[in-house]
């Protein structure tokens, strides 16, 4: 059932209330579908994008060179930021889990056993096909290789990135949640407060207002937060009724450790050979999901390195440069207008273009005129038009040199965090200011890597990596953080002086109150966040259902 | 249970679902099964020439038959003369199994029991079930003891209208993952087990008088049926179909449909025109609706056979039957 905010009469109560319809609202509820609980789902948006709405989302950064500013990467609205995001999908590895001395941070109180049965379900949610996450296990018939050749002491070839279409979790499962007896969608509902019982211990009801001046009550007998890893830390601190520090936050933990991703690219990759090969480009599984192999760091060579987790793709020269010669990455250069910013970042490089660069750009574009014409129909038919979109721009450079496209770990550093400011947004509720800080542990992560990578690349004698280690630095920053992955605002530890919920995903010292994204991830890993997101999710939904008080 | 079986006619005994009811009964050790068909074919099972439509055709072909189970298919006229024929015979039948479909709840959605509303406005093939089941209800009414059965979707080797269709359309990459187009639960049973419901059916006191839906409990969805059949029969990779691409189907199927009559009549080969893929089969796939077979296990008890089989042998069938 969906119903709106602005419409409902009186105050509103359920047996479990779930903040935020994104993808960990919307994957916690599809499992309640049928149930016998009665599930509220509230969403601050409406269906559709509304820039009242989102302009809700408005707060302050540090550095703007550093992250983007709060309102863009996010998406207040039914479906979330899955209306927005780029469809990766990967497992975390088991070494993510495991306690790793040479890293800071407790890491994780559970094991990958604990959420490893929930992956496919994950999967299937993502519309990411086979939760088969190897060559072998998705291509039984063999895949092209990434690097014919290829035999790394340090790195493996055979893990890859498996891509959803990428699914609008809103559009996708609006016709369930509309039909379910069990569960309400309630829209344009901005929970601005969680209110506590009298000792403090449990969450007695949420303040809900609407943009229209409307404001009621919404009782649960349980409450997950899954509102993303920014509004999370937000809403905990601005509920501050029996907790003068707000809630979960006794230790100072709420909003600190805040992570993305340390991504960027670097160096030059030489590639021996034929163009038979190498291929970096993507494969369709029999399922009829884009598969793209990448290199992985293994375990025991991040143990062995004392390194985060790391992986790296063989990717076009950098777009904004012209000396590559390629129409096709210059006439997305000079589309960049057109395309929206969470999708343009990487385009604009450190400084703006001069006239020579523009000039050079479209330099390129008439003096290739058939690979660009090729390339626009292929982004047109086969992304653009298609139900299940190509994942990413993929050129084959001319030249044959290869850049290296990293995604790389961002360790736990208390001083990267999220906080309140005095401003205030249209509903009277605090903003927030990030503050996303990196560490020379995040640099030389990836600066080792590309070293382990460049020995295994000589060993094998397929290709040759070179790169400057002194601007490995420069590289890593120079799109900023990542965006979109918010990880770590509300870190699950086993003790509340180490992180903000438990094992469970419980908030330590209150006994109804959940939270469900990458907030509660204590460490980033090198995979996107979707995927484990969305199998937390389902974990989380599986311990209400084995509540006793239902 | 009833006193041991007898001569059962199976009216529509030759088509897909018919068959497949001859076979339960004859497997059954307790029921002779006879096929009512309209031109004589060759078999292991007797047949008696029947028009089913025509009263006096059925009630010959009722002399000394026990039980009648109406699995007639074909248009709206067909579907009602043959269930007046049968209900109208007054020739002392013990029981009349009524084939209907889940078609009759109508669009609905959500877990849908035996005492859901029936769509007494559908048309179409929906409209015709409907209205034969009140001509059953009608015959209960009256004294005569009828179960009616509300199968799903009936698959299984051999099925043109599901399994064969399916594939062909798959294997012409118009049909696939269909997104939230094909998010509707396919309440699909195999048509052995639609024979085994019979038998049942035929035997179960508790049965007469009722309906009782015939579907898969827990029933997959659209989509994973798609993809699996697509990937068992090697339409791969299965590919994801649109929403502007299922809209373009929708608009096509009845120039597609009257393409085909009109090639038909002029004797043109039909097999050069695609084929229409019905409005009324993309809202099937997006529809949710579960049927309750909850009465279905507590009153026939059979046992059911799996999706995976079903599906396996479908793909098995078609690979065989139809070459690339």
């Amino acid at each position: 059932m969906i119903v709106d905010a602005r419409q409902v009469e009186g105050d509103l109560s359920a047996d479990i209330c779930v903040v935020g319809a994104g993808a960990a609202g919307i994957a916690v509820v599809l499992q309640f579908l049928a149930g016998r609980q009665d599930v509220l789902l509230m969403e601050a948006g409406g269906e559709d994008d509304e820039a009242e709405t989102q302009a809700l989302y408005g707060g302050e950064v540090a550095d703007e060179k550093l992250h983007a500013p709060p309102v863009n990467y996010r998406r207040r609205a039914f479906g979330g930021s899955t209306a927005i995001w780029g469809g990766r999908c990967m497992p975390f590895d088991p070494i993510d889990f495991a306690q790793r001395p040479w890293m800071p941070g407790p890491g994780w109180p559970i094991g990958i056993e604990d959420v490893m049965p929930f992956y496919p379900a994950a999967n299937a949610i993502c519309e990411a096909g086979d939760f088969a996450y190897t060559a072998q296990a998705a291509f039984p018939g063999g895949m092209r290789p990434l690097l014919k050749g290829f035999a790394g002491r340090h790195f493996s070839d055979d893990t890859l990135e498996r891509f959803s279409c990428p699914t609008d979790f809103g559009k996708r499962y609006r016709a369930r949640i509309a039909q379910s007896r069990h569960v309400r969608l309630v829209l344009h509902a901005n929970v601005t407060e969680l209110r506590t019982g009298v000792d403090g211990s449990f969450v007695e009801s949420l303040a809900v207002q609407t943009l229209t001046g409307r404001a009621f009550t919404v009782r649960a007998r349980r409450v997950v937060l899954a509102m993303g890893g920014l509004e999370v830390p937000r809403l905990l601190l601005a509920s501050r009724d029996r907790h003068a520090r707000g809630i979960g936050n006794a230790h100072d933990q709420v909003g600190r450790n805040y992570m993305c991703h340390i991504a960027g690219s670097l160096g030059e990759v030489h590639v021996a050979g034929d163009a038979r090969d190498h291929w970096h480009s993507y494969q369709v599984a029999d399922d009829g999901v884009y598969c793209r192999r990448r290199f992985a760091l293994r375990a025991q060579a991040q143990a062995r390195l004392g390194v985060g987790n790391f992986v790296t793709r063989l990717h076009h020269p950098r777009i904004p440069d012209p000396a590559h010669r390629t129409g096709a990455l210059s006439a997305l250069m000079l589309a960049k207008p057109l395309i929206s910013y969470e999708y343009s970042k990487r385009l604009h490089g450190e400084a703006a273009l001069s006239l020579d660069a523009w000039a050079g750009h479209v330099r390129n574009v008439l003096l290739d005129p058939v690979d660009t014409a090729r390339f626009l129909l292929h982004f047109l038919a086969r992304r653009t038009l298609a139900a299940r979109k190509f994942p990413t721009v993929i050129v084959r450079p001319k030249n044959g040199v290869y850049t290296l496209d990293f995604h790389s770990e961002q360790e736990a550093n208390p001083q990267s965090r999220v906080a309140l400011v005095a401003a205030r947004d249209a509903l009277g509720m605090q903003r927030i200011r990030v503050d996303w800080r990196y560490t020379q542990g995040d640099i030389r992560t990836v600066r080792v890597a590309a070293e382990a990578l460049a020995a295994d690349m000589a060993e094998s004698g397929c290709a040759r990596l070179s790169f400057d280690p002194q601007t490995v630095e420069a590289c890593a920053l120079r799109d900023g953080a990542y965006g979109g992955h918010h990880i770590g605002t509300a870190r699950m530890a086993t003790t509340a002086a180490q992180g903000v919920v438990d094992a469970q995903c419980r908030v330590h010292g209150i006994r109804n109150l959940y939270v469900a994204g990458s907030a509660v991830f204590p460490t980033s890993g090198q995979a996107n966040p979707t995927l484990t997101i969305v199998a937390l999710a389902v974990r989380l939904a599986e311990t209400l259902k084995k509540d006793v008080l239902f | 249970m009833t006193a041991a079986g007898g001569q059962v006619l199976v009216l529509g005994g030759d088509g897909f679902v018919g068959s497949a009811i001859v076979a339960a009964l004859a497997r059954s050790g307790e029921f002779q099964p006879v096929r009512g068909i309209r031109r004589a074919r060759a078999g292991a099972v007797p047949f008696r020439l029947c028009d089913a439509t025509d009263p006096g055709s059925v009630r010959r072909a009722l002399d000394g038959v026990r039980y009648v189970v109406n699995a007639v298919f074909g248009g709206d006229a067909t579907l009602r003369a043959a269930t007046r024929a049968v209900c109208d015979a007054q020739a002392g039948l013990e029981r009349v199994v009524h084939l209907s479909t889940m078609s009759v709840y109508g669009e609905v959605s959500g877990l849908v029991d035996e005492r859901a509303v029936l769509a007494v406005d559908a048309g179409g093939y929906a409209g015709s079930k409907v209205a034969c089941e009140a001509i059953v209800q009608t015959y209960v009414a009256g004294g005569g003891a009828a179960v009616i059965l509300r199968p799903g979707v009936v698959m299984g080797a051999g099925g043109q209208q599901w399994a064969g269709r399916l594939c062909r359309l798959l294997r012409a990459r118009r049909l696939g993952d269909l997104g939230e187009a094909g998010d509707g639960f396919c309440n699909l049973i195999d048509a052995r087990d639609v024979g085994a419901a019979t038998v049942a059916a035929l035997r179960a006191p508790e049965a007469v008088g009722s309906a009782i839906n015939l579907g898969t409990p827990g029933p997959p969805r659209w989509n994973e049926v798609l993809v699996r059949l697509g990937r068992a029969i090697g339409a791969v990779p299965v590919p994801r179909i649109g929403r502007r691409r299922l809209a373009m189907e929708a608009r096509l199927a009845v120039p597609l449909h009257v393409g085909k009559l009109v090639a038909t009549r002029c004797g043109l080969a039909v097999g050069t025109l695609p084929e229409p893929i019905p409005p009324a089969l993309l809202r099937l796939f997006a529809q949710q609706i579960r049927l309750d077979a909850g009465r279905a296990s507590a009153v026939l008890a059979f046992e059911r056979t799996s999706v995976d089989v079903t599906l396996a042998d479908c793909a098995r069938w078609f690979l065989e039957s139809t070459p690339k």
